[in-house]
């Protein structure tokens, strides 16, 4: 086991594509982080890079606090799982399990018990004989994780491991995965674009966008606490409404989403003062899409569309708001219980202001 | 109606063009399995594709007039050699040019792309020069070794590589292999398709070869069919069922080796996108 610290690494290919950008990240020994962002965020480079699949442009990066910038993967004492697995076609399950321990060298009795013991553990031990081809798609990704596993390295890495399953056996398998790691304790970093994975699988999470590590932190608390507009509307599914917001000095008031919501600020600026410093400026408002309540008192809002989830609905309307340098004028919420309500039909929506979020014009957020 | 008569019709043709094509085989068989009297006299009918009267004396005949069997022995060897040295280093040449990282690349991989183009016959002089400087005259190296390394290879192989997922290297690399052991174990399993291609291409290539034999050798000993049929054919008395017959048994070996190899041929050919 070993931790893993990624110190201002740049990655720039060669034909000039800046894939990482001074991305500095520590992963503490046993932990499982989650590499999550949107397609060509780095997250995927971040994690070749580690595994020693591409060379670092700048900066250092270290297992177990040895720099191993300069070594080839065979000698970071690591184990990666594909996302297309990576089996080798031609030899059986066993022969797969097999090829890490005989390139380590280890003695036959050694590499019979451990290719039982991770055959057994993964249930596996009836496919021993079988090819590739031969398995499902279940079945081929344990069988990826078994070859990670038997080398028993000090870091596992994976890239996308579960986006190749069907909805049904990636949560089966999520739940393994989960399983596996706590009980064998190694340090894992996990690659997905998936941010309900994320939330599921993370001890933490680091968030990257463009090359840039935007926020590492508990599940939990980056969904509670976004560094930026980026972070609020990538978690949550749906992600955060985004709103126009002005605290107007005259009339005392926070107003949303061009005036659709008007909110007195005074006990808003008791809890956070460092808003005064926005007064009559332009800001950002952020709420989820469960702080939403239908009442009477609340802002006048258009159905655009009604999406039935069974126990609950989304609900996207339209408020009049223009965000700068986003398309966020359709908002939504989440409604309990069945969707009763019709496209083109007004509905009232209120919400508590403690839960909102504040973030300058430029998408961070005010502490 | 039209439909109906349609893949009939497709059917017939491609019977036609098979017979056309297979004819002067059949005609080389039929030839060499009956007397050498009439063999001329039934070429003009359809009994030139039918031996009424099969007899082995032809054959006899060329085991009796010449060394056959040194110069079978002669051409295995040397296409052999030429097809088991030109797998593994063109192999490994185009595994360099489709994975490894290395300067100069791009650059030497244009060179060996504009060799293909050069045929043979334009660099014979220089190389039979070169070959008489080192002595190498009359020896079955100087038939083997010129055509070892081959640039169609190179990129026939190149091709095949390049489309191989890259995550099995990977996947290799991380599991410890180092770029000889992941190439032995991870690619080559996986690229038989072509490895049988180029076996099929280069040996079919090399077993006729003519000119440069000729150019190089002076003995029997070291000579390979080609030239021993065209010396067989000037040889008196013009026998032509003895010449079918020493053509039947020179073509025997390609087609054994094409039988072997063609299933993974066909999808050898099919991956590389190549024209048999």
């Amino acid at each position: 086991m070993a931790d893993v610290e990624y110190r201002h690494v740049d990655k720039i290919f060669e034909e000039g594509t800046k894939a990482l950008e001074k991305f500095s990240l520590a992963v503490e020994d046993g932990e499982m982080m989650v590499l999550v962002g949107p397609s060509g965020c780095g997250k995927s480079t971040a994690l070749r890079l580690l595994a020693g699949l591409e060379a670092v442009s700048n900066g250092e990066l270290l297992i177990g606090g040895r720099l191993v910038n300069e070594c080839s993967p065979q000698h970071r004492d690591i184990a990666m799982v594909f996302q297309n697995y990576a089996l080798y076609p031609h030899m059986t399950v066993r022969r797969n399990l097999e090829f890490p321990l005989r390139m380590m060298k280890l003695s036959k009795s050694e590499i019979a018990r451990r290719v039982e013991d991770a055959a057994h553990l993964l249930t596996l031990t009836d496919l021993l004989e079988k090819r590739p081809r031969q398995l499902s798609g279940g079945q081929r990704q344990r069988v990826a994780m078994g070859r990670a596993m038997v080398r028993q390295p000090q870091v596992f890495l994976m890239d996308e491991p579960l986006s190749n399953l069907d909805a049904k056996l990636r949560t089966q398998i999520r739940t393994e995965i989960i399983r596996l790691q706590k009980s064998s304790g190694v340090t894992t970093i996990y690659v997905t674009h998936d941010q309900v994975e994320a939330m599921t699988l993370g001890d933490r999470i680091a968030i990257l966008n463009a090359g840039k590590l935007q926020q590492v932190g508990p599940p939990q608390e980056l969904y509670d606490h976004p560094a930026n507009t980026f972070v609020a509307v990538f978690l949550g599914n749906p992600g955060m409404n985004i709103f126009d917001a002005t605290l107007n000095r005259d009339t005392g008031m926070l107003q949303l989403a061009a005036g659709a919501w008007q909110i007195p600020f005074e006990p808003l600026l008791a809890r956070k003062p460092s808003l005064s410093e926005y007064m009559e400026g332009a800001m950002l408002a952020g709420l989820r899409p469960e702080m939403f309540s239908t009442s009477t008192s609340g802002a006048e809002v258009t159905v655009e569309s009604v999406e039935s989830l069974g126990h609950e609905c989304l609900v996207y309307f339209t408020a009049s708001c223009v965000v700068p340098g986003r398309d966020q004028k359709t908002q939504v919420a989440r409604l309990p219980g069945p969707a009763l309500y019709e496209t083109g039909n007004s509905i009232q929506l209120s919400f508590d202001p403690e839960r909102l979020h504040f973030f300058t014009a430029d998408g961070d957020a005010i502490a | 109606m039209t439909h109906r008569l349609f893949v009939p019709m497709i059917y017939l043709c491609l019977l036609l063009f098979g017979l056309l094509f297979i004819s002067p085989i059949g005609f080389m068989l039929a030839g060499s399995l009956k007397p050498d009297a009439r063999v001329l006299v039934e070429a003009g009918d359809w009994r030139a594709f039918w031996p009424a009267g099969v007899t082995l004396d032809n054959y006899r005949d060329v085991f009796a007039r010449v060394d056959f069997a040194r110069y079978l022995l002669n051409s295995l060897f040397i296409n052999g050699m030429i097809v088991g040295a030109g797998l593994l280093v063109n192999s490994l040449a185009g595994y360099a040019f489709a994975r490894l990282l290395w300067r100069g690349r791009e650059l030497l991989f244009g060179l060996v792309l504009a060799v293909m183009i050069i045929p043979l016959e334009a660099i014979a002089v220089p190389l039979f020069y070169m070959v008489s400087l080192v002595g190498w005259r009359d020896t079955y190296l100087v038939q083997i070794l010129p055509f070892i390394a081959n640039a169609f290879s190179v990129y026939l192989f190149y091709t095949y590589f390049i489309g191989l997922p890259r995550e099995l290297e990977e996947a290799a690399r991380i599991d410890g292999a180092g770029v000889l052991r992941t190439y032995f174990s991870i690619i080559l399993p996986n690229a038989k398709p072509v490895f049988a291609t180029v076996a099929i291409l280069t040996f079919l290539s090399q077993w006729g070869a003519f000119l440069w034999p000729l150019m190089v050798t002076s003995s029997e000993t070291v000579r390979p069919l080609p030239l021993a049929i065209a010396t067989f054919h000037s040889l008196p008395p013009l026998q032509w069922g003895d010449i079918l017959a020493f053509g039947v048994m020179m073509v025997l070996p390609i087609l054994v080796v094409f039988l072997l190899f063609q299933r993974w041929f066909v999808r050898g050919v099919a991956h590389t996108g190549i024209k048999g």
